[in-house]
């Protein structure tokens, strides 16, 4: 595998689509129209990186649904940044299905990343996190994000 | 009850319940204005934004139900809470028709617990002043973060304090990239500008190997033939090849035209250029990516990058907005931080140099007051050699050493007085907002406050008033934010300053062609009109110099002054703007005004190889071939041909 893999099925019209590895330069969607598209729904859980220029090639290749339903599942912080810093990064007819939340225990240096999901964890207006995220040790985490920049795109 | 509203209005003609309130709202950090007379409770609250209004149902000439109807009118519900106080009538159906009538939110029948009073107010921000853990807004947090020196814990929290960061000042990017350089990072840092344009700068532990911006011009062309590693004929030539899809620099190593290690150099200044063009006067998001980023050439190594942060800050930060920048620290004390030392090159740089005794001013415990206050350096240059300082993490701000604490903090309020004092709200609130340093007004407006610190003691009357100002001057900045209207003044500001901006850019091109004409001092004037009103036309800088190296009389005693100056301003050029033929051109200029004319015509051969057409420059070449020729003819000319040429008829 290259510095990147992009899987698309379009055995049917919703076209399922898995992104993997670095989003960056070098990457080129050309291959991966997604013009007749009924809904398009990406796994993104295995996004390492990202940058400005992948971020622009982003833009243009997301743009290609049309005004197809996007749905963007296991959004890792990368992503999620994206999405609340750069305007079209999620598409006008896109949602967020689910995303990954760090948590964090300051004694024993433990971070966790834990998946909040649409309708449980977070709806359209506002976030419900799990009482209590433990690590393996048993010891209490605390959300490790500026919660007021991490949730914007939930408001949007 | 929004924004700022931390005032309280107390109306009550009992004392000691008068006394008791205004004691322990004080406490709490309100703004509390105290009266036992209805007139005067109205004049307060038409010159004050009280938030909340304490009143007795029992007032001399007037019930305390009837007073609050009579203001509604003019202060809403939202605008204003309203709390009833009695002893006398306290039956039911009262309190319930006194509530109905007046819209107050709390009815408290006498005698109460001062402390049930308090609880009823939504605490002010100036709160968190008082409390033992103060939390610093994610931006001032960032200028605090050489201070913590090195190790894990420091790490994470210079991660965990990018990672805060959301919107910031495009002025602020020089200092992200010195911390992330400097904390080896690795990883993307993406920008956002307000226009939607993307900006990345990727580094590799701390080396900055990849700059991306949307950029037009490549410079490489001008960047080639400035650094003489390549003629302007040859490039020409290679350009006129077909590229065959290869960059201009492959096929000019390809044609052995230049070594792939000048081509790295070359890039590093592209780099430069192109990192300068990030550093732009308006709001920018940011957010980084760690990744693991292979080292790769070109590359700009710590080294280079202390040249070039010294570069940008010279040439690219305004002065105003450093110093608003630096208000919110004027009173701290100024110290070394764990990374200081003597022998730190940042030491040596011009900004730093030219000002002697800079470094014992701002490594001795004094704070930014003191030093602006000994008269010792102009404010200009020192803001500008503090920000280096300050951005190469030598120095920082005790945190410890709030404005509260500093005995000078009524000049310091006074400052910030006369900052905000003249302006629109457009602009009040532009500036709470660079010192507040957030998107949010809400968060901006509370964020100002807690920066101005809580309301100083009541018997300092000077010094409350003119917090009492800063803070109305905040609200109603605030307000009219919140409101509709600023989106219309704004258009209408925007309106008047493009007529501006229209009419000095018609007057930059005045001047260009008086300078052709060699008409230094009528383009000096439009000069500078226009660099009022403009700051950022294009090389307008140079122009300037310009201008002025011609108005330097060779004889006069000011010649020096006058040169030193000129190479001061020519600090303060951006990079972007140094591989222009205009650049070389007015470097040639200087260097002929203190007589070093061999690199007087460098710089004049160098701007017409960049620009073959530029007729000044070929004339300035002339006049120097012939004053060479001129010194030949009297060192080498035979004697009796030399002294016959003195009495030859012209």
């Amino acid at each position: 595998m290259g510095k990147y893999e992009i899987k698309v099925d379009k055995a049917t019209p919703q076209y399922k689509v898995t992104i993997s590895g670095v989003v960056d330069e070098d990457i080129d969607f050309n291959a991966y129209s997604l013009s007749g598209a009924a809904s398009v729904d990406l796994q993104l859980g295995m996004v390492k990186s990202i940058n400005s220029c992948g971020i622009r090639e982003w833009i243009k290749w997301i743009g290609t649904a049309g005004t197809a339903p996007v749905k963007y599942h296991q959004c890792p912080k990368i992503i999620v940044d994206q999405i609340n810093m750069v305007q079209g990064f999620l598409p006008a007819s896109g949602k967020v299905m689910s995303f990954y939340v760090p948590y964090y225990n300051e004694d024993s240096g433990s971070e966790k990343n834990v998946l909040f999901t649409y309708g449980k964890e977070f709806t359209d207006s506002a976030v419900n996190p799990p009482a209590a995220v433990k690590d393996d040790e048993g010891n209490v985490m605390e959300m490790d994000v500026v919660e007021a920049k991490y949730f914007k795109f939930i408001k949007k | 009850m929004s924004g700022l509203r931390n005032q309280i209005l107390i109306l009550e003609d009992d004392s000691t319940l008068l006394n008791a309130l205004q004691a322990a709202f004080s406490r709490e950090g309100f703004i509390v204005h105290a009266t036992s007379r209805p007139s005067e409770a109205k004049e307060i609250l038409h010159k004050n934004p009280i938030g909340t209004l304490f009143i007795d149902c029992l007032l001399p000439d007037v019930s305390g139900v009837e007073f609050v109807e009579g203001l509604r009118p003019d202060f809403s519900e939202d605008q204003l809470d309203v709390i009833l106080m009695s002893g006398i009538f306290t039956d039911q159906a009262f309190v319930k028709e006194a509530l109905r009538a007046t819209s107050a939110v709390q009815f408290l029948k006498k005698p109460f617990d001062i402390k049930d009073a308090v609880t009823l107010v939504e605490k002010p921000v100036l709160e968190n002043q008082t409390s033992s853990k103060i939390i610093l807004h994610p931006r001032k947090a960032l200028y605090q973060l050489f201070s913590k020196g090195a190790g894990k814990g420091a790490l994470r929290e210079k991660k965990k304090t990018l990672e805060a960061l959301d919107e910031i000042h495009g002025f602020d990017l020089p200092f992200i990239y010195s911390l992330i350089v400097e904390s080896k990072s690795s990883g993307h840092l993406n920008i956002a500008s307000a226009q939607g344009e993307l900006y990345g700068i990727t580094v590799s532990h701390g080396v900055i190997v990849g700059v991306d911006i949307p950029d037009k011009e490549t410079y490489l062309g001008k960047l080639l033939i400035d650094s003489g590693f390549v003629l302007p004929e040859d490039l020409n030539q290679v350009m006129s090849s077909p590229s065959q899809g290869r960059k201009i620099g492959e096929r000019l190593v390809q044609s052995s035209l230049i070594s792939p290690h000048a081509l790295d150099i070359i890039l590093a200044q592209q780099m430069n250029i192109r990192l300068s063009r990030t550093i732009i006067d308006q709001r920018v998001n940011v957010n980084f990516v760690e990744d693991d980023v292979e080292l790769t050439s070109p590359n700009i190594d710590t080294d280079v990058f202390l040249t070039f942060l010294h570069d940008w800050i010279a040439s690219k930060i305004s002065s105003a907005w450093l110093k608003t920048h630096f208000l919110q620290w004027s009173s701290c004390q100024i110290r070394k931080t764990p990374l200081y030392n003597d022998s730190h090159p940042a030491l040596r740089m011009p900004l730093v140099e030219k000002l002697p005794q800079i470094v014992e001013y701002v490594t001795n415990g004094k704070t930014l007051n003191q030093i602006l206050d000994s008269n010792h350096f102009q404010e200009e240059p020192l803001y500008k050699a503090l920000h280096f300082l300050l951005t190469n993490g030598l120095i920082s701000f005790d945190e410890g050493g709030s404005a509260e604490a500093s005995a000078d903090r009524f000049k310091w309020l006074k400052k910030i007085y006369g900052q905000l004092h003249g302006k629109n709200k457009v602009e009040t609130f532009e500036l709470m907002s660079q010192m507040a340093g957030s998107g949010d007004p809400e968060f901006i407006v509370k964020e100002f406050v807690k920066i101005l610190g809580p309301q100083p003691p009541a018997d300092q009357k000077e010094m409350v008033q003119v917090y009492s100002q800063i803070v109305n001057l905040a609200q109603q900045a605030y307000d009219f934010n919140k409101s509709g209207s600023r989106d219309k003044l704004k258009d209408e500001i925007a309106k008047g300053e493009m007529e501006l901006k229209l009419k000095a850019a018609s007057q930059f091109e005045e001047a260009k062609n008086l300078l052709q004409k060699s008409l230094f001092r009528q383009a000096l004037e439009l000069l500078k009109k226009a660099k009022g009103v403009d700051p950022n036309l294009d090389k307008i800088r140079l122009y300037l110099v310009w201008a002025k190296v011609g108005l330097v009389d060779p004889n006069s005693q000011q010649r020096d002054q006058a040169i030193r100056e000129a190479e001061m301003d020519l600090v303060q050029v951006p990079p972007e703007e140094k591989f222009d033929a205009i650049y070389h051109y007015v470097v040639g200029l200087v260097c002929k005004a203190k007589q070093d004319y061999q690199n007087a015509r460098k710089h004049f051969e160098k701007a017409m190889a960049i620009d073959s057409n530029m007729i000044v420059a070929r004339r300035e070449l002339s006049v120097l071939a012939s004053k060479a020729a001129q010194k030949r003819d009297v060192l080498s000319a035979d004697l009796k041909d030399l002294v016959g040429s003195f009495f030859r008829k012209k």
